[in-house]
């Protein structure tokens, strides 16, 4: 087996697109590397500040109660 | 001192540390995982306009952006038992989780692309974590802004965005992770203050 270089896509997973194989592929190899998993962590709590600089908006009437009706039963 | 006092605050607010009230953030995660539906509710209620907002700038549509959102939370109250604080805080482990729907929404094409700042109100109405992180991605490179913009905001691969840009896939790669580490870098000196 080839070895995997996670390193070069975890830049693409935490801000770009990752094809679903690919990230399949990672998402395996982050369940049981712990360096990586703090890595990808590392750099998705960087990315966030492109989410948190946006303007919060409101959530529409009546989500909330849609989301927890969604849960509800198990879910 | 008083904007010592300032950054104090804003990296207490940024890093998602400081409950406006009730539980902490990790609390209401962990009693999401033993089936509270109440607080899965707090969580959404903490965090869903944030995700709206991602959401929003990811897909065209209001639908589109209120179903993703959804997903995103069932999606957490599904894997709430798996979320460990040690690694990842809760604001982002649900952006991470909304970005996974995203991109699998998108598959390949750019959704709606637009500046971060668009439709920013005056400095002075922003809350402070807000403030932060607009500062922060007001001082990337263009470079490295650009090609975030469309891989964060458009969920594209880096194929595809250095076929939108005519650089190769190396440069949008390290332009990405240039990017990513400036970012990093303004956290960690905000995390530095806290």
């Amino acid at each position: 087996v080839t070895a995997f270089h996670p390193d070069e896509l975890l830049p693409q997973l935490v801000a770009g697109g990752i094809a679903a194989e690919d990230r399949a592929s990672m998402d395996e190899h982050l369940s049981r590397c712990p360096r990586c998993r703090m890595e990808h962590a590392r750099l998705a709590e960087a990315a966030a500040l492109l989410a948190v600089a946006l303007e919060p908006v409101p959530s529409p009437r009546g989500a909330r109660d849609r989301l927890l009706a969604a849960v509800r039963g198990g879910a | 001192l008083r904007a010592a006092a300032r950054a104090h605050h804003e990296a207490q607010v940024i890093f998602g540390r400081r409950a406006a009230s009730g539980d902490d953030d990790v609390r209401l995660v962990e009693r999401t995982a033993a089936g509270d539906r109440d607080a899965l509710g707090e969580l959404y209620d903490r965090f869903a306009p944030l995700l709206r907002a991602l959401a929003r700038r990811m897909v065209e549509g209001e639908r589109e952006a209120e179903a993703l959102v959804q997903d995103a939370f069932v999606d957490a109250w599904r894997s709430a038992g798996r979320y460990d604080p040690a690694v990842v805080s809760v604001r982002t482990w649900l952006l991470l989780a909304l970005r996974r729907r995203a991109v699998d929404r998108i598959g390949g094409s750019a959704g709606r692309l637009a500046g971060v700042a668009e439709g920013a109100p005056p400095g002075d109405a922003l809350d402070a974590g807000r403030a932060a992180a607009l500062r922060a991605v007001s001082s990337l490179p263009p470079e490295a802004r650009e090609v975030l913009e469309l891989g964060y905001y458009g969920g594209l691969p880096a194929a595809e965005i250095a076929g939108r840009l005519g650089v190769s896939v190396e440069t949008v790669r390290a332009r990405l992770v240039a990017g990513i580490e400036h970012l990093r870098a303004r956290l960690d000196v905000l995390e530095g203050l806290s």
